[in-house]
């Protein structure tokens, strides 16, 4: 099937994608969406060499992490180990890391099954 | 990789033969005596493939899947060291950058970095046996909610394990699902001699006697007496199948047993089951009476110890010998004989995606002394290697073709001996996959004469036969393969093997295995004598708890991967439209047998309390890979 891409469609998934962005990150008031991002995209660049065309998967890799089940600790220890800066930045990378791992498709890229890094659907 | 193509037919002979030429320098037997040989390397008197070469690693998906199963699992071994107290040997499994980077680099061990043995519990004068069968589920399955959700639910198995329903399913839809044969006049073991026994008085038989019931063939027999071979027979132990319980080098002053026990079952007249009417525990001469279901507590110690040598047999047998390793040798002769282009390389390949790969790390990793299989299966792990090796090489391919076997084993009968999930199902797949590959033969090989100009095929069948030293292989007095018949069958029970039959017997570990009192791997007490026992005598039987943790950590583990699919062939048919075609009419034919198990299932359920689930088409994989 051809893709059928009209402009409605296109204003459609640019409005979702401003919502979902919103929704995914209810503490933003205490670290601040960009700081949040550039904060963990520093720690899979440091341990699993991501690279700057790999940033723009932080927002959903992190939404990830705030969703219910998907993950192996809940949202609140994950928002305290981001707020908590020197103190709990050892917790954070190693979570983020081994979580990074299988919520992309990491393992495809390194087999070379695939090429550009992506998250997961849910 | 161009169109398939059979050898006899390839423009460019010159090119492939030397392609195949090569392939013995990528593949080679774990051999010994050979110079390069490791002591790592293991070799343990089998044909086994020594390294797993580029066609034979498991994809990405696997490596997702297990990682992610990893983190499952861990979750709860953490709950289980923070919630129980337990001072285990091995310290709490946590988060560690440096061995979690190595561990994806393949340097570092998966295992022992997400889900270590946690060791004996220190400082526990009763060396971690359970005080009620509660600790099981307690001190197990810690992470769970109450609604039974959590990193680990409790199976259904852990609400009827207790029932003599439960343990005569265990034999038809468990994890070891293919040993029960007809009692008969003829066969029956001189020292379990069931002639005089009194039926009548069995709850369930009123007014049935053993003679009409034998004679009728209701009644079912499990001989594993054969297991004395396991017997370690050592100088100071408390008997002669007892075996040290050994980790990291430190000894538990307790002990794990093996049995050599005979089991029996009957199907009442006119019943929709069989059920246990008699267990035997080991030899007459040793002095081993009959146990019945009357019996108490002293019935219930002899089921376990049932159980223990049944799953031992299991694990040893039945999946490792029977399944893993009996398929390597297979997958060594596809790469070393058939070209990439050879219609039935392409036919095999994906029933063997990840096996030499994942018989590679059971080899050199799992059944080492003091690793998983020693630690969970109650023979000492050296006894294992000559039964292993007895089991494997006397083990006949054309004999244990699904419906020959029941047949031969008296158990084909549906009427005689209804509700047997196991077999309905596998006799199901079993037709689809024949169907479906004699449909591929006869595209591939339009005449007899391709079957013998395939010189290809040829010595692919006389390499299985000769250096994989599977059992008729080939057919008496053929060197190789006779017809297209002959053809059909080799690759229905190979492809049987890597997908049906290794998730019958894989799977239960997740459902019938990991509540342990339902299906021990060992005993941990001496098999009962006389009557008369307790509770406490029958906890003691049952394994600690140390080995319920890492039993349940492991068995979750090979039960919760599942990848691959029976009937995707990742593409290969993609520019054959005849072979996708009948491809197309096998997913069809597994599609309608999914229907038809779900709707057997309601009935078993009504009987068993539990569903047969291993052998729905849409579980189960196309190849060995766990
Ligand atoms: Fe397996």
């Amino acid at each position: 099937m051809k893709p059928n891409l009209t402009r409605r469609s296109l204003v459609g998934s640019a409005l979702l994608a401003i919502s979902s962005q919103a929704f995914a990150h209810p503490w933003v008031d205490f670290l601040g969406q960009k700081d949040l991002d550039r904060s963990i995209f520093a720690i899979l660049q440091q341990y699993l060499q991501l690279t700057e065309e790999d940033r723009p998967l932080m927002p959903a890799f992190i939404r990830r992490l705030q969703t219910k089940d998907l993950h192996t600790e809940d949202p609140e220890t994950f928002k305290r180990w981001a707020r908590g800066g020197k103190e709990t930045q050892a917790e954070l990378e190693a979570y983020v890391v081994e979580e990074f791992v299988v919520a992309s498709n990491f393992f495809a890229v390194r087999a070379g099954e695939e090429s550009r890094l992506r998250i997961l659907p849910i | 990789m161009g169109a398939f193509t059979l050898p006899q037919n390839e423009k460019d002979k010159e090119a492939r033969q030397k392609f195949l030429d090569n392939q013995p320098k990528i593949y080679e037997y774990v051999d010994k005596t050979k110079p390069n040989y490791k002591a790592e390397d293991m070799d343990i008197g089998l044909p086994l493939m020594k390294d797993p070469g580029p066609a034979d690693a498991n994809q990405a998906d696997w490596a997702l899947k297990i990682f992610t199963l990893f983190l499952k699992i861990r979750t709860n071994e953490q709950a289980i060291y923070d919630k129980t107290g337990y001072d285990f040997m091995t310290p709490k499994p946590v988060r560690d950058i440096p061995r979690f980077v190595e561990v994806l680099k393949s340097k570092g061990n998966i295992q022992d970095y997400f889900i270590p043995d946690p060791g004996f519990i220190q400082g526990d004068a009763s060396m971690g046996r359970a005080k009620s069968i509660n600790d099981y589920t307690d001190k197990v399955f810690v992470d769970r909610t109450p609604d039974n959700k959590g990193t680990a639910p409790l199976p259904d198995m852990a609400k009827v394990w207790d029932k003599d329903e439960t343990f005569a399913y265990n034999f038809l839809a468990g994890p070891n699902p293919n040993q029960v044969k007809r009692y008969t006049l003829a066969n029956k073991p001189a020292d379990f001699d069931l002639t005089d026994f009194d039926l009548g008085s069995i709850p369930g038989f009123e007014g049935d006697q053993i003679g009409a019931a034998i004679a009728a063939g209701r009644v079912y027999i499990v001989d594993h007496s054969d297991m004395k071979e396991l017997f370690a027979n050592l100088p100071g132990a408390p008997a002669p199948n007892a075996a040290p319980r050994t980790f990291n080098g430190v000894r538990s002053a307790d002990w794990k047993y093996v049995y050599a026990p005979y089991a029996a079952f009957a199907v009442p007249p006119g019943g929709n089951h069989m059920m246990p009417i008699a267990i035997q525990c080991g030899p007459k001469a040793d002095g081993h009476q009959i146990y019945t279901p009357k019996d108490g507590y002293s019935w219930k110690m002899a089921r376990a110890c049932v159980l223990a040598a049944h799953n031992n047999h299991h694990e040893v047998v039945s999946h490792l010998g029977l399944t893993h390793l009996l398929m390597d040798p297979i997958v060594m002769a596809t790469r070393l004989h058939l070209h990439p282009d050879h219609p039935i390389y392409q036919l095999l390949s994906p029933h063997f995606e990840g096996t030499a790969d994942i018989n590679h790390g059971a080899r050199t990793s799992l059944i080492l002394p003091e690793k998983s299989v020693d630690r969970l299966v109650g023979s000492k792990i050296e006894m294992n290697y000559p039964y292993l090796l007895k089991n494997r090489f006397g083990h006949s391919f054309r004999k244990n073709f699904i419906p020959t076997r029941f047949e031969a084993f008296g158990i084909n009968d549906t009427r005689l001996l209804p509700n047997y999930p196991y077999r309905e199902d596998s006799l199901l797949i079993w037709n689809a996959i024949r169907n479906w590959v004699s449909e591929y033969v006869a595209i591939w090989y339009t005449k007899e004469g391709d079957i013998q100009a395939d010189f290809e095929l040829q010595r692919w069948a006389n390499e299985i036969n000769t250096k994989g030293r599977v059992l008729d292989f080939c057919l008496p007095g053929v060197s190789g393969v006779r017809d297209r018949d002959d053809l059909i069958d080799m690759l229905t029970m190979t492809i049987f093997t890597c997908g049906p039959q290794h998730a019958a017997v894989n799977f239960p570990q997740g459902s019938e295995m990991l509540f342990i009192p339902a299906n021990p791997m060992a005993g941990y007490a001496q098999a009962p004598q006389g009557l008369g026992h307790s509770e406490k005598d029958f906890l003691a039987i049952l394994p600690p708890l140390d080995v319920a943790v890492h039993s349940w950590a492991i068995l979750s583990t090979l039960a919760g991967v599942n990848n691959t699919r029976l009937g995707d062939y990742r593409g290969a048919f993609n520019l054959h439209p005849k072979s996708e075609l009948a491809r197309q009419g096998f997913l069809g034919k597994l599609r309608a047998i999914e229907e038809q198990i779900k709707a057997a299932n309601k009935t078993r359920r009504s009987i068993y309390n539990l569903e047969y689930v291993h052998l729905l088409p849409s579980r189960i994989p196309a190849s060995i890979n766990i």
